[in-house]
């Protein structure tokens, strides 16, 4: 089968017309949409988000697309570090902490034990130094 | 009933010269009537809304043919899901050509649609500017906004289909 031929057989098809009734409702439903009264009908919000929509979001959805998606993924990895933080992972946590300080009260047990010193009672802790006034300050330095 | 939409867009005699061929684009593109329809319908109301977007065209034809593909594009996105399920169970076989005279042509163009479904779209969208629209492959690579060799390839792959699809016919009825 030669190769032309094959094509102006193709060519020689002709293809369906395009329904008459379809002319009148498509030039019409136009009309319609695009008459500046159709858009003065609709409420003011849906008009403003039409016209974000056709100016803005529409011929850049590619670029809107792409942003939702990287705020998705920012979404994701946010979410998953929360989890990682969460209050199971500090009951952890705390749990190791207790075990170390009762383990570190038995050494120290043991070590009174072993060197015969009757004192055990525990370490005071340091006392909280709270900043004092400004003048205060000064008579402690002049009195020294 | 003349509509004048704004001056230097005559929207009805548009559709007069260029509707025909957007609808057969549309027909053998969607394979549906009723998407057909619906991209028509919205490239027209884009037009009306934005006469703006023809200043720029030099082929008016070929902005439109582009317009079409790229909102058909767009609507089988949409629709993905429900296109799936019809190609699946073959719900809809329409043919995009007019009736014909004897039993062979008819036999012949029934071949040629079911042919032309089995095509990939970006095969069929060029087999049909090429053959039914006659355009030349840059033309075609500019209406498809794709290489001009990717538009040649395209066609070879298709028409060679088509060939291979059809051959038994076409070698009885020639």
């Amino acid at each position: 089968m030669n190769s032309d031929e094959f094509e102006h057989k193709l060519k020689r098809q002709p293809i369906r017309r395009i329904p008459a009734d379809w002319r009148d409702d498509i030039l019409q439903t136009a009309r319609e949409q695009a008459s500046p009264a159709a858009e003065r009908s609709r409420p003011a919000l849906i008009r403003a988000a039409l016209i974000a929509w056709r100016e803005l979001i529409q011929p850049f959805r590619y670029a809107w697309t792409g942003m939702a998606a990287l705020w998705m993924v920012f979404w994701v990895v946010n979410a998953r570090l929360e989890i990682t933080d969460s209050p199971t992972r500090s009951a952890i946590v705390t749990s190791a902490a207790t075990d170390r300080i009762r383990l570190f009260e038995e050494q120290r047990q043991v070590l009174v034990e072993l060197t015969g010193r009757i004192d055990l009672s525990p370490v005071e802790p340091p006392q909280e130094s709270r900043p004092k006034p400004r003048s205060e300050r000064m008579i402690g330095i002049r009195s020294c | 009933m003349r509509i004048r939409m704004r001056p230097g867009l005559d929207l009805q005699r548009l559709y007069d010269e260029h509707a025909q061929a957007l609808f057969a684009f549309l027909l053998n593109f969607t394979r549906s009537e009723d998407d057909t329809r619906e991209v028509l319908q919205e490239i027209f109301i884009k037009l009306a809304r934005q006469p703006a977007l023809l200043s720029g065209a030099r082929d008016l034809r070929a902005f439109l043919l582009r317009l079409a593909h790229n909102s058909a594009i767009d609507l089988l996105r949409r629709r993905g899901a429900r296109r799936k399920y019809h190609e699946q169970f073959g719900a809809e076989q329409l043919s995009a050509f007019a009736d014909a005279d004897t039993p062979d042509e008819r036999a012949f163009r029934e071949a040629l649609a079911a042919a032309l479904g089995e095509l990939a779209e970006e095969q069929r969208a060029v087999v049909h500017l090429k053959i039914w629209e006659d355009l030349t492959f840059e033309q075609i690579a500019e209406t498809l906004d794709i290489p001009p060799n990717t538009a040649a390839s395209r066609y070879r792959y298709g028409i060679d289909k088509l060939r291979v699809r059809l051959r038994p016919l076409y070698d009885e009825i020639k």
